[in-house]
């Protein structure tokens, strides 16, 4: 886990948006994931961390301009991918896999999408960014 | 279980089955009523690299309708037996299909990182040396009669609903867990607005939740004894790597002379399964031991890739360390060695039992010890909330 700090509850649930869309889009929600959230105040990003009632945690890193440009998992099940990368769902789906992939390992390397996942049935992470909307300075491939 | 392809030449004469005695390795180590023979070999693919596997028997429950079937994987990563419907062959044995709360026929899709298989609940006594488990749940995996694949059953992954895509006829997941999904199952039906499991009549499937006792289950919990859980032992083997091995499925920890701990390291786990490999002073908090899984997946920049079998390493043969540290505080230094992948599948590109193997991980916190790290050595995988001689599992002990 990340060291973060000033964490924030937030007292109505604000809103979240998919993979490379405006966090004020309002594409996805927490009604939709019916998921509890908090903000965490990063360097050089925010994070939007929602906890599902399934109890898989998704963390979407936000740049500066608002722009949601990364999206990370972790819990027993994998997220609702079509929701959480939106746009980028149809290249995800449809992205040859990198070499060394196999069932519980993932790596797809687009120009224009990067993914890193893993885990089973009780575990799976993984981590999708946008090499495009990466902020200066941050390591995109080191978040989680 | 996450089996990387290696490049091995194709053995087409390994569709025969496990019946001969040519293998190599030696006869198992440990012998009683309480084992089951492990091969590593081809499998039906026949291009297998260090995948164990094992025979079951399934039955129609109470009956004495039974089918044999060989090359199932085992795997101690994953919960359940799932069996490829392709691989049962041309008169496979009918079972009773399971049905959820309403009394719908219950179908499953079971999820890989980048994978599912989709099939038919079925009701089986499964048998594995002496051990039965009466009517379990287990998966038919490309059960032609299961209705189309839910969309969000799909979630934009690959199926893996043949033999060839799967690599074995089936697996029986001998993991720390009584059954596949788990809590989780019991009250959500469709977790994250992805399919697990579902209730499909005529007019179409819908997803369901499924009680604890009615998700596919570790059929290892549902033997009379020897229910707390297994040993995976393998030989040690050539450095160069042998065409094939064979190993020991031992039923049961210490509740028989052939399954006693001795002097193992017992690591108990986190909830998913996990404990700590520290490796080059990093903590990876998420690891674990898998069976299932052909070389050690970790990450380590030092080490240069190879050329041929991308995603794994071709070093000249070092040995590395890690310390394994459980829940429980317990520390294990482990020293392993890690060779030229390209190096051993190219001199000998028909062995499907090579040392030394290791790749690439796509998680940055997790190292999985794969089947290189059970040659030499017993593994034990202790079932969650049974009794041991050493406690209550969940745990892994070598």
């Amino acid at each position: 886990m990340l060291a973060l700090p000033a964490l924030l509850w937030c007292a109505a649930p604000p809103v979240m948006a998919a993979l490379g869309e405006a966090v004020s889009s309002v594409s996805s929600d927490t009604a939709r994931l019916q998921a509890s959230l908090r903000i965490v105040g990063g360097a050089g990003y925010d994070v939007h961390e929602l906890t599902t009632p399934a109890g898989t945690t998704i963390r979407e890193y936000i740049a500066p301009s608002g722009t949601v440009f990364a999206v990370a998992w972790r819990g027993p099940f994998k997220p609702d991918l079509r929701l959480l990368l939106g746009g980028y769902f149809d290249l995800y789906a449809s992205s040859p896999r990198s070499a060394g992939s196999t069932r519980t390992q993932l790596a797809i390397d687009q120009r224009a999408l990067v993914v890193r996942a893993g885990g089973h049935m009780r575990a799976f992470s993984g981590l999708a960014w946008v090499p495009a909307l990466v902020p200066a300075g941050v390591s995109a491939g080191a978040l989680q | 279980m996450r089996a990387r392809a290696l490049a091995v030449a194709v053995l087409m004469a390994a569709l025969s089955g496990c019946g001969g005695g040519s293998g190599g390795g030696g006869p198992p180590v440990t012998t009683g009523t309480n084992v089951a023979p492990l091969i590593v070999d081809a499998g039906p693919g026949g291009t297998s690299v260090n995948l164990p596997f094992v025979t079951v028997v399934v039955c129609v429950p109470g009956t004495s309708t039974c089918q044999t079937i060989d090359h199932v994987l085992l795997d101690t990563g994953s919960t359940g037996l799932r069996l490829v419907n392709e691989g049962l062959g041309t008169s496979p044995i009918a079972l009773p299909q399971a049905q959820s709360a309403a009394g719908d026929p219950l179908d499953e899709c079971f999820q890989f990182a980048d994978g599912y298989t989709w099939g038919s609940v079925r009701n089986a006594d499964v048998q594995v040396a002496d051990g039965t488990a009466s009517s379990v749940p287990v998966q038919l995996i490309g059960d032609p009669s299961a209705p189309a694949v839910p969309s969000d059953c799909a979630n934009g992954a690959v199926p893996e609903n043949n033999v060839v895509s799967f690599g074995a006829n089936g697996v029986l997941g001998v993991s720390v867990f009584r059954e596949d999904c788990g809590p989780a199952c019991v009250s959500i039906a469709n977790p994250n607005g992805q399919g697990a499991y579902y209730g499909c009549p005529a007019g179409g499937c819908v997803g369901s939740t499924v009680a604890l006792v009615a998700q596919v289950q570790n059929p290892v919990y549902h033997f009379a004894t020897n229910n707390n859980g297994v040993a995976v032992e393998m030989p040690t083997i050539s450095s160069a790597g042998q065409l094939s091995t064979r190993g020991s499925l031992i039923l049961g920890i210490g509740t028989q002379t052939n399954n006693q701990l001795g002097g193992a390291t017992v690591l108990t786990l986190g909830a998913s399964g996990e404990f700590t490999t520290t490796y080059n002073g990093t903590p990876l908090t998420f690891s674990f031991i898998d069976s299932g899984s052909n070389a050690y997946f970790f990450n380590d920049s030092t080490l240069p890739p190879c050329v041929k079998n991308v995603g794994f390493y071709c070093p000249a043969r070092i040995t590395l360390t890690a310390v394994n540290t459980g829940k429980n505080g317990a520390v294990s230094d482990v020293a392993f060695d890690v060779a030229d992948a390209d190096a051993l599948t190219g001199n000998n590109p028909t062995f499907s039992a090579l040392p030394n193997v290791a790749g690439t991980n796509t998680l940055t916190s997790s190292f999985d010890w794969g089947l290189p790290f059970f040659y030499g050595r017993r593994v034990y995988v202790a079932i969650e909330g049974q009794t041991t001689s050493a406690g209550l599992g969940p745990f892994v002990a070598y």
